[in-house]
């Protein structure tokens, strides 16, 4: 049985979709022939290709990657593909479908399933359910609509402890290297932490999960050997085990494996040691949440990081002459436009180049999150209430802090102020 | 990703040039069927460019087209669509800019408010953009064409503006250059369809290729944007710039059916894969380009 995979971004350039990796391969040792097809802004596809495609590799099962601000093209694209065949059932997954009420059902009509849990997991449910011919049957961590439109809710699914029983879409080739200049590594999923403006913690139930240094060295090996000499980590907090960073790169120095590394990490998880052995394994840039440069704001936030912390560690960075990159997000619950141009003028005094990530961003406030839940609470009011279904509030909104006029100010002050216009890399 | 599904699919069309003339109806007819029919051979996110003479003449006609492109964008929620208007406008006194705008252009933006619509609901970049590309002449008066352009962005219209050697002096107000998304830069005085198409695609070419020279890898390694330009007023077609410059059409639009001009274009390119007639193009215009100050 053949499951197809496609992640859609006509926004930004096509990157390796790792977490739909991880499930290609997943699904592949299980004996499902899984195929990724990823549309970023630089892919070229025509609506004629697209159904080509479709028709040649003959999937029954398709599986569409969800995130917020790409709802209406997934929605497109499983239109287009049910009217190529109705038989062929489509999933969604990743961050916007996880904590989706299942209203959303109602305004995705040519969407079978919405994936709550663990990827791998429940696809592989999924997968068998459709080649059993029983596609509603024996399934878990997934919401569904039957034949007659009733929709059903499954119990949630774990994902594994170890994520060494995953295998990896580097090393079963999963991924294509001919065109591919950096390679996206997660050795870690998950975050303990509470930031009540993050999916992250909820979505993996404050637990965090690892792969073994060895599996990372022998992931970094293949893929240096293909010809890629740039890794991009996408762990939330990579130094979370500061001695689990600290023996990869121990292993990648004394193995010879030279390669230029991007990561992200919070700034009270590095120290002089680490920083050190950071910038000799051949890490060139590191990004560090900030969030808000205001003291009061950042109190409000559940991050439990000081402003001074963070200054610390960009100092830290930078005096290994790594760039440093910072997160930061206005329209925060309690901020205001003042505040939001503390953070900028932190760039300033920091010396933090403002371009690329360091582009600050309205919050967006997505299913899942803490803010999406208590939103009230906080004096957020979203400005339109007729929304469809499968979209959480987003940055469709204002606060009584921040009216929505002052946010659009922050957002051309940070513009002007910024080297390359505003264009931001991690959404 | 293991890519052999693929392999050997049809042609991806990245931009449709049409230099719009004096044709009658049925001939708007038969080249609005013909663009319809060629949406689904675009690239998810493309360009239209329509070649104007004037704005009278040009805006009913991409208004007729325009409907066509809104009915395939609803049914194609994956896809967006770039409409440039590339044309002159007579701007002598502070009362053009009102009559042109409220005459021409915010009926146009008008036009396409479900999409705005949709964009606000989704708080996302609009699947349908218009670009007002105006063709500058001596006579250009740079305040006025200012005071054009903050109406364009104030209806987010986007303002781009064509420069030939007889106007690259309106680089130098910078209160202008702000406003604009885009500028072109032609490198002779001229304002014919040849020259603007010339020009569109050499920038094209060239900003594809900045990021390798930025790398310091090959400049050209990759194809040039695959285009087909349309001439409305005879039907022309050409498969690239080098070959609507030395008018070596491809076929007609109105007598050929577009399941034959695409398997006509795609042919054209593999027998001339190694073809490169654009990038000399290319590197010509470049080479005549007499840069502004600051550039």
């Amino acid at each position: 049985m053949n499951v197809l995979l496609i992640d859609i971004n006509p926004f930004s350039p096509s990157l390796t979709p790792i977490s739909l990796g991880y499930i290609a391969s997943f699904l592949k040792s299980r004996g499902f022939n899984t195929r990724i097809l990823s549309l970023g802004e630089n892919t070229l596809i025509s609506r004629t290709n697209l159904c080509e495609i479709v028709r040649r590799f003959n999937p029954a099962l398709v599986g569409l990657s969800a995130y917020q601000r790409t709802m209406l093209y997934v929605n497109g694209l499983a239109k287009l593909i049910k009217s190529l065949d109705r038989d062929i059932k489509l999933a969604i997954g990743g961050p916007q479908a996880t904590f989706m009420p299942s209203s959303a059902f109602s305004e995705l009509p040519d969407i079978d399933y919405i994936s709550r849990s663990s990827g791998e997991e429940t696809l592989l449910r999924v997968a068998r359910a459709i080649k059993n011919r029983t596609p509603f049957s024996n399934l878990l961590g997934v919401s569904y609509k039957d034949a007659s439109g009733e929709v059903f809710d499954t119990p949630g699914l774990d994902a594994a402890a170890d994520l060494d029983l995953y295998p990896s879409p580097y090393l079963d080739d999963t991924f294509d290297y001919s065109g591919m200049s950096e390679a996206i590594m997660l050795t870690s999923r998950g975050c303990p932490h509470d930031c009540i403006y993050c999916y992250t913690p909820n979505a993996f139930k404050h637990k965090v999960s690892f792969h073994s240094v060895d599996r990372v060295i022998e992931e970094i090996k293949w893929i240096r050997k293909k010809g890629v000499k740039r890794l991009w980590f996408a762990d939330p907090n990579i130094s979370l085990k500061p001695a689990r960073l600290m023996e990869i790169f121990n292993r990648m120095l004394s193995e010879g494996l030279d390669m230029q590394m991007w990561l992200q990490t919070r700034a009270d998880l590095v120290n002089p040691e680490v920083m050190k052995i950071m910038k000799r394994s051949g890490v060139s840039t590191i990004a560090f949440g900030l969030e808000s440069a205001s003291e009061r704001v950042m109190a409000k936030l559940g991050k439990h990081i000081s402003v001074e912390r963070v200054a610390e560690a960009v100092k830290l960075a930078q005096s290994e002459k790594i760039e440093v990159e910072l997160f930061t997000i206005f329209g925060l619950p309690y901020e205001t436009f003042e505040d939001a141009v503390k953070t900028l003028e932190f760039m300033k005094a920091n010396k933090v180049k403002i371009m690329g990530n360091t582009n600050s961003q309205q919050m967006q406030i997505y299913f899942g999150t803490h803010m999406a839940r208590h939103y009230e609470a906080y004096k957020i009011k979203p400005l339109n209430n007729k929304r469809p279904a499968y979209l959480s509030i987003g940055s469709n909104y204002e606060t009584d802090c921040m009216k929505y006029k002052e946010m659009i100010k922050i957002q051309n002050l940070w513009r002007a102020n910024s080297i390359d216009r505003g264009r931001r890399i991690v959404s | 990703m293991n890519n052999d599904f693929q392999t050997n699919l049809n042609p991806v069309l990245q931009k449709i040039f049409v230099v719009l003339g004096k044709q009658d109806r049925k001939q708007l007819e038969s080249l609005s069927l013909t663009l319809s029919n060629l949406f689904s051979h675009m690239n998810f996110t493309s360009h239209l460019y329509f070649i104007a003479e004037n704005l009278s003449e040009g805006m009913p006609h991409l208004e007729y087209i325009q409907k066509n492109i809104m009915v395939f964008l609803k049914k194609n929620l994956f896809a967006r669509f770039y409409v440039n208007l590339i044309h002159h406008v007579p701007l002598e006194t502070v009362n053009d800019i009102d009559y042109n705008f409220n005459y021409y252009y915010q009926p146009w933006k008008q036009s396409i408010r479900t999409f705005d619509i949709e964009s606000n609901e989704h708080r996302e970049a609009p699947r349908l953009v218009l670009l007002p590309v105006v063709v500058t002449d001596r006579q250009t008066d740079s305040k006025l064409l200012a005071g054009l352009f903050d109406r364009f962005n104030n209806s987010f219209l986007l303002p781009v503006f064509y420069l030939n050697t007889d106007t690259f002096f309106l680089t130098e107000d910078e209160n202008l250059l702000m406003k604009a998304h885009k500028i072109y830069y032609g490198h002779s005085n001229s304002a014919e369809a040849a020259e603007i198409v010339s020009t569109i695609c050499s920038q094209d070419i060239l900003e594809k290729a900045s990021p390798n020279v930025a790398s310091r890898t090959v400049l050209m390694n990759a194809p040039c944007p695959a285009a087909l330009i349309i001439s409305a007023q005879d039907g022309m077609v050409y498969s690239c710039m080098d070959a609507f410059l030395k008018k070596k059409s491809l076929t007609n639009i109105y007598g050929e059916h577009v399941n034959t001009l695409m398997a006509q274009y795609d042919q054209y390119h593999k027998s001339n894969s190694d073809c490169l007639g654009c990038r000399k193009q290319m590197v010509e215009w470049f080479s005549n380009l007499a840069l502004p100050k600051g550039i």
